[in-house]
């Protein structure tokens, strides 16, 4: 068997082998699902029902509707508010609050008052307000004899359509989404650089410092055991996504069995809450989605995971290689790399929000930063020959990294006791 | 005989240290050779040109007759000083991969790793992680992966450093055996107690220089100083004279060296003329140990 297949097997079984692995392999997606259902669990879990005695001066409101949580009671208008404020929490089973209305004109609403004994929620209060305002719109708008819908008509709703204009084609534009597919493409191959290119220099300061690593270059070149490393390494990466995805999908189907008529029903009772529901925009959206190129964005996806994994784990593997016995020494000389990547997720950030500006092209150009801001780039719409260029650019920057990276380890790895210099390192790139 | 490995003029330099310097000199087949030389003198440097870890600057290392390649890996075992290992991956395992990195095919190397720790004893620890070993026994482990593709050549840096005395007897044996079956051994050490115990030839390396090789019994007879031992009956009677000067005198024996080395049969009648009786005679050869801390010294003062 070809020795450097031998090695990415090793680098892959041992890892996928791993308890930690397999705990964060599984833990991940649940995660995932708890930051998802979370919300509506805590929501549902909060809804601590309420009882609202009401006591109306101006006699302006019959009734007001009670919502999630929240119910009201008119009663006991003929004692003073003096009193209620006293004994509101033990008048028939207790009340939890009392919202008092003051005799007031319709259109000058002040000196409106809640009495708690705990604190009531922003949501709560908001609530009220609505209601009340709602009411007090319609009763105006009745003394005042104008309809609802002639008010409405005065001002109109106002949507731009964004069509983009590329080549012949004239396509959909949709600056919401195709933000949402690039942070989230930039985003996941940012994490996985720096998750995967750390694992990499663990590894490879891991065979330093257990002093394998001469057993093991007595036996297959250095170079196959730094490339069988990142190979191996990113095979893991591979496996780890495929299964959070799956695992993803399959908790998602499985929530939605159990909590799906749950789920639901609040979802309809908070866009209740939130007014009529705007289905045209959700229509809007599915009609925008099928028109961004989800397998094409895919396959970008993956060139630049793979482009971008090897460039920056080379560097890491021959940054693993300068580690001496301590820790920190390795920090020092990580930080560099750590930085391009994080100037490269801030650089993605910004053009999200400008997808063309010089810098947006540059960045998408230069290997560096290329593998996070070029995926947030693409569901903007950028040139064919563009992407070819940074495609171009970017496995031409894998190969001269890999070979950097190959010259230093080759020798990094065998350096022990004295402290690295940089001045060293560069040295090394003469080597025979 | 032939030799399994020729050095000519072997040069290595580091930015500012050279590390080999115009180093010749041959290892014959089937012998167990010690490497020498006190700590940083080169042996290591030599050694990793050997196993291709790194490439010299000028010079030619021929092996079995062919300039050393990538192919050779097959043929060369080598335990480094430092003992290294996985210590995350099982026992088993850890050779099976290690030999099939030195081409071995999965099954054989399997069937090697269980004949090696049948032999040493260790059988049941197929399934034990390395961290779980003692020193000692990782230590075993390493020797296995280091024989276990069958090597023509076996270099062996510092190989009992660390071992108990019943352990170190242990590899000593299966070193023997091995050179029995025809293996050629390069021991590498700064210990010379253990070379002139096991090798037939060494060669002596310090500061990167080459300045001793040869077969031990010659090397021997060629530092000689002409030391013998002399032990009588009752205390000796001597006098001053052109023969012999004593240099160590306790009890019942002297040591004396002598100053011509044909005066050998005087000396004897020169000490039974005296009345002694003589109970035993021989001649004192000098330690490696010796000729290794004079030739040092003398490459110091130099």
């Amino acid at each position: 068997m070809n020795k450097t297949l031998l090695i990415i097997q090793r680098e892959y079984i041992t890892r996928v082998r791993k308890k930690s692995f397999i705990f964060f392999t599984l833990l991940g997606p649940i995660f995932f699902l708890l930051i998802s259902i979370l919300p509506v669990l805590i929501a549902s879990a909060n809804k601590d029902d309420q009882k609202i005695l009401v006591k109306d001066e101006s006699r302006l409101f019959t009734a007001l509707p009670d919502t999630a949580g929240l119910y009201f009671t008119f009663k006991y208008n003929n004692l003073p508010i003096e009193q209620l404020k006293g004994n509101y929490s033990t008048l028939d089973n207790g009340y939890d609050a009392l919202l008092y209305i003051p005799d007031m004109k319709p259109d000058a609403p002040y000196g409106i008052e809640i009495f708690s004994e705990a604190q009531i929620s922003l949501t709560t209060r908001i609530y009220l307000e609505n209601i009340i305002a709602d009411k007090l719109e319609a009763i105006n708008l009745e003394n005042q004899n104008l309809d609802k819908q002639v008010l409405l008509k005065l001002r109109p709703k106002v949507k731009i359509d964004d069509k983009v204009t590329s080549g012949e084609n004239q396509k959909e534009g949709d600056a919401v989404l195709a933000s949402v597919f690039g942070y989230g493409m930039g985003f996941i191959i940012y994490i996985v650089l720096l998750i995967y290119g750390t694992m990499v220099m663990r590894g490879v300061m891991e065979e330093k410092s257990s002093r394998i690593i001469e057993v093991i270059i007595s036996s297959v070149k250095p170079f196959q055991l730094m490339m069988g490393k990142i190979v191996g390494i990113g095979l893991v990466g591979i496996t780890q996504f495929m299964a959070w995805g799956f695992l993803v999908v399959v908790l998602n189907i499985i929530v939605a069995a159990i909590f799906g008529t749950q789920l639901s029903e609040l979802q309809q009772s908070t866009a209740a809450a939130g007014g009529e529901a705007d289905l045209s925009v959700i229509a809007q959206t599915m009609e925008s989605l099928s028109a961004h190129p989800i397998g094409f964005y895919l396959l970008m996806f993956l060139v630049y995971f793979i482009g971008g994994y090897f460039l920056y784990a080379a560097l890491f593997a021959a940054i693993g290689s300068l580690a001496g016995d301590e820790e920190t020494d390795v920090q020092m000389f990580a930080m560099p790399v750590t930085m391009l990547i994080l100037i490269s997720i801030f650089i993605m950030m910004a053009v999200v929000q400008q997808p063309h500006t010089p810098l947006a092209f540059w960045a998408s150009i230069i290997p560096f930063s290329s593998p996070i801001v070029m995926p947030a780039l693409i569901p903007f719409g950028v040139p064919a020959w563009q992407i070819a260029l940074s495609v171009v650019f970017l496995f031409a920057g894998f190969i001269f990294t890999t070979f950097l990276a190959g010259k230093i380890y080759r020798t990094g790895i065998l350096m022990y006791g004295k402290k690295i210099k940089v001045s060293e390192v560069f040295k090394w790139l003469f080597y025979k | 005989m032939n030799d399994i490995m020729k050095f000519s003029s072997v040069s290595k330099r580091f930015s500012d240290v050279q590390a080999l310097d115009d180093i010749s000199f041959s290892i014959p087949e089937n012998t167990i050779f010690g490497l020498l030389g006190p700590n940083g003198a080169g042996k290591t440097t030599l050694i990793r040109i050997i196993t291709k870890i790194f490439a010299a600057d000028s010079g030619e290392i021929i092996f079995d007759g062919q300039n050393i390649k990538e192919q050779h890996y097959a043929n060369i075992g080598y335990m480094p000083e430092e003992k290294g290992m996985y210590k995350k991956m099982k026992v088993g395992e850890h050779l099976i991969y290690l030999g099939q990195l030195k081409g071995l095919s999965k099954i054989k190397a399997k069937e090697q790793s269980e004949f090696w720790l049948n032999k040493l004893g260790a059988s049941d620890w197929w399934n034990k992680k390395l961290e779980d070993l003692s020193k000692g026994m990782q230590q075993k482990a390493q020797f296995i992966a280091t024989v276990i593709h069958q090597p023509k050549l076996l270099i062996l840096d510092e190989p009992f450093s660390g071992l108990d005395p019943v352990n170190a007897e242990l590899i000593k044996n299966e070193i023997y055996q091995l050179h029995q079956q025809g293996t050629t051994i390069i021991f590498s050490t700064h210990r010379m107690e253990q070379v002139e115990e096991i090798c037939n030839t060494i060669a002596l390396i310090n500061k990167g220089k080459l300045i001793l090789n040869g077969d031990v019994a010659e090397i021997k007879q060629k530092h000689k100083e002409h030391l013998y031992k002399v032990a009588f009956n009752n205390l000796p009677v001597i006098d001053e004279n052109q023969l012999f000067e004593v240099v160590n005198k306790s009890g019942n024996t002297i040591e004396l060296k002598l100053k011509q080395p044909q005066y050998n049969n005087e000396l004897l009648h020169y000490l039974i003329s005296k009345g002694n009786t003589i109970t035993a005679y021989y001649e004192i050869l000098p330690t490696l140990n010796n000729i290794f801390i004079n030739l040092v010294n003398k490459a110091q003062n130099e």
